[in-house]
């Protein structure tokens, strides 16, 4: 099924110096746009402000063709030289085409985001619904020019940069400013109902129960003992679980998921050994770890993968030069053993962290 | 008695003098030690139990049913290796359901969990199944007249309902008292206790505090012992002890911090009349003025 709209454009209109349609186009609030098609069926890209962003791309990964997304869930991404920008499902419907050309060559979606750049056709399921929440025509212009304000104030505050008034944002805005941080940046604007959509409902979340369902933390009277003793609780950020543990209680979201000191513990557990009301507290950081790759995928540690690919983090058992001068036989290692290593694999892929990631294992 | 040698990563890739040291001694104290063919990851603390716990508990169950078709107990080295593994054991024998799904996925492997086997640290083998004066009474070479100081591993004492063997936690006895059968007179002080905070994200992230953590144990050292040497127990310590060391000495511009690190199974196998050159091969901080300073013992008669 060809495309419609290729060749007959829909009016533009330029905010600083970014285009965005004023007719045809519906946008949705992470940055990627929906266009009717007349079979029934929506055509779902990338707008221009996304793009001058993150410039060209290296490399897409495109929803599966026969599976169901549901609007404002992540339903494809970007790389980047290593990084991963992920991006917001416009509608809830079934994939029925995605665009081969752009697999190719990833830099049209960058290049035409509102004609050859286009990404997947869907088979709307609840559109009406979901078009409440796309803006349109003028409304697009208005909501790209807040944007806009929004990202020229966040780069100021993030990289002190002020860019000329009146003037363009720039094209690959973190190429040019990659202080203003990456995962802030996708963040903040194209992942916002990842972080805001239980606020906006107005309530507060329990947030344990999806995190570290266990009774014992509601306990935590914010004593310190699982900081003092803790090593890195020296460390810049400092990490102080006793603040991770409030977050957790409080539902505090946002704040923890963007939080890294989590990342910083070195796993001694003393803190483990010393709580006095058996909060668990190291087991509850592993468990926010856990919680915050569920939510954000550029978090999962790449360490997974090498132990995918050769069994272990390390090269082991490829010294076999300075083993035989210790006196060492050749370790048995799964590393050299094809058949087990492809059965311990065949194990993991059946695990949905890595079923669902599959693309970090291939290759 | 047999045990599974449960390898890790740091020591069979980088430190394989521990490993051979290892090897040596146990058999000469009678444990006979067993390969664990293809062994993976422990995990690490900072691979699949940072990322998702079915992942975790599927990799645990993977090595654990290693020991278990061997028929016997884990020993292990590596403080994490140890923690990772008796942790998922934990968690695998304390919720059936947990247990049910990692034999599923182990099922198509020819795999199986059953809780059979555990998991134990060699400084606890060393010290409670074979104790310190069997040690005593086998040596060929002794540490007398030298002052050691100890590092305990934290993920042999906490959490002690876990991964403990000591009657306290908070007053560990066993590696003080396996470097005392070597001979050697241990000097205690005020940061024993202390982490060296080599694990984990703290040194990557933020290593400038990470070494300036560790320096206060190492002044700590100097300013209150006698130490001659360091023994620990861990291969994250070793590691980053002598690290430490090399890293603090470039900022001063002097070499001031110089004390040997052993792993303990290092000196024992020295002791036990290993040559250096297979069990202590490989150091950053030189060893000589320990390993020169060793004396032979006489057989009792």
């Amino acid at each position: 099924m060809k495309p419609q709209q290729t060749s007959a454009r829909p009016p533009m209109k330029a905010v600083f110096g970014i285009q965005v349609p004023t007719d045809a186009y519906y946008l949705h609030q992470g940055h990627t746009w929906i266009a009717l098609e007349e079979t029934g069926q929506v055509r779902v890209g990338l707008d221009d402000f996304s793009q001058k962003i993150l410039g060209p791309v290296d490399d897409l990964k495109l929803p599966a063709v026969g599976k169901t997304y549901y609007q404002d869930h992540i339903c494809l991404s970007l790389f980047k030289e290593g990084r991963k920008a992920s991006f917001e499902a416009p509608v809830d419907g079934v994939i029925e085409a995605v665009n081969p050309k752009v697999r190719q060559q990833p830099n049209l979606i960058h290049d035409d985001p509102y004609g050859e750049g286009w990404l997947c056709l869907v088979k709307p399921i609840n559109l009406q619904r979901n078009l409440d929440k796309l803006s349109f025509g003028e409304a697009n212009v208005a909501w790209i020019n807040e944007e806009a304000n929004r990202l020229l104030t966040f780069v100021e505050g993030k990289a002190g940069v002020t860019l000329p008034d009146g003037g363009a944002v720039v094209d690959n805005l973190y190429g040019l400013y990659p202080d203003v941080g990456w995962r802030p940046l996708i963040k903040e604007f194209f992942l916002k109902h990842l972080t805001t959509k239980v606020l906006a409902e107005g309530s507060i979340k329990d947030l344990w129960q999806d995190i570290y369902n266990t009774g014992n933390l509601q306990y935590c009277f914010n004593c310190s003992t699982c900081v003092s003793g803790c090593p890195a609780s020296h460390g810049d950020p400092p990490l102080l679980v006793r603040n991770l543990a409030r977050k957790v209680i409080l539902g505090l979201e946002e704040e923890l998921l963007m939080d890294d000191t989590p990342w910083a513990c070195v796993s001694c557990s003393r803190c483990e050994e010393m709580c006095p009301m058996n909060v668990m507290p190291f087991e509850m950081i592993l468990a926010i770890r856990q919680w915050q790759c569920r939510n954000d995928e550029t978090l999962i540690p790449p360490a997974i993968v090498e132990i995918y690919k050769r069994g272990y983090t390390q090269a082991v058992g490829v010294n076999l030069e300075l083993r035989e001068s210790l006196g060492l036989a050749p370790l048995p290692t799964i590393t050299n053993n094809e058949e087990q290593l492809e059965m311990f694999r065949e194990m993991l892929m059946q695990t949905q962290i890595v079923s669902d990631n599959d693309y970090m294992f291939k290759g | 008695m047999q045990l599974c040698f449960f390898p890790g990563c740091n020591t069979p890739a980088i430190r394989p003098d521990v490993e051979r040291a290892i090897r040596a001694s146990l058999p000469v104290l009678g444990i006979e030690v067993v390969d664990a063919d293809n062994y993976v990851c422990c995990p690490a603390f900072g691979s699949f139990p940072s990322a998702d716990e079915e992942a975790w508990m599927a990799t645990s169950g993977w090595n654990l049913s290693i020991a278990e078709q061997k028929g016997c107990d884990f020993v292990v080295q590596c403080g994490s290796c140890y923690s990772s593994l008796r942790m998922g054991r934990e968690h695998l024998m304390h919720d059936a359901e947990k247990l049910a799904h990692v034999n599923e996925l182990l099922e198509p492997t020819g795999r199986q969990v059953t809780g059979k086997s555990k998991v134990r640290h060699i400084s606890e083998v060393l010290f409670k199944e074979i104790g310190p004066e069997k040690i005593a009474s086998q040596l060929k070479k002794s540490l007398q007249g030298l002052h050691g100081i100890v590092q305990y591993p934290c993920h042999t004492l906490f959490p002690s309902e876990v991964v403990g063997f000591e009657e306290s936690p908070r007053e560990p006895k066993g590696l003080r008292s396996l470097v005392e059968a070597l001979g050697a007179e241990v000097d205690g002080y005020s940061r024993e206790l202390l982490c060296c905070g080599g694990a984990g994200g703290f040194m990557k992230s933020t290593p400038e505090q990470a070494i300036e953590f560790a320096k206060t144990k190492f002044d700590a050292i100097l300013d209150e012992t006698q130490g001659d040497f360091i023994a620990v127990s861990c291969i994250t310590c070793l590691m980053h002890m002598e690290r430490v060391q090399t890293t603090l000495n470039q900022q001063l511009g002097e070499e001031r911090y110089k004390i040997p690190v052993f792993d303990f199974n290092q000196l024992l196998a020295l002791c036990l009349g290993f040559e250096a050159k297979q069990v202590s091969a490989i150091c950053n901080v030189p060893r000589d003025s320990v390993l020169s300073r060793m004396v032979s013992v006489k057989p009792n008669v």
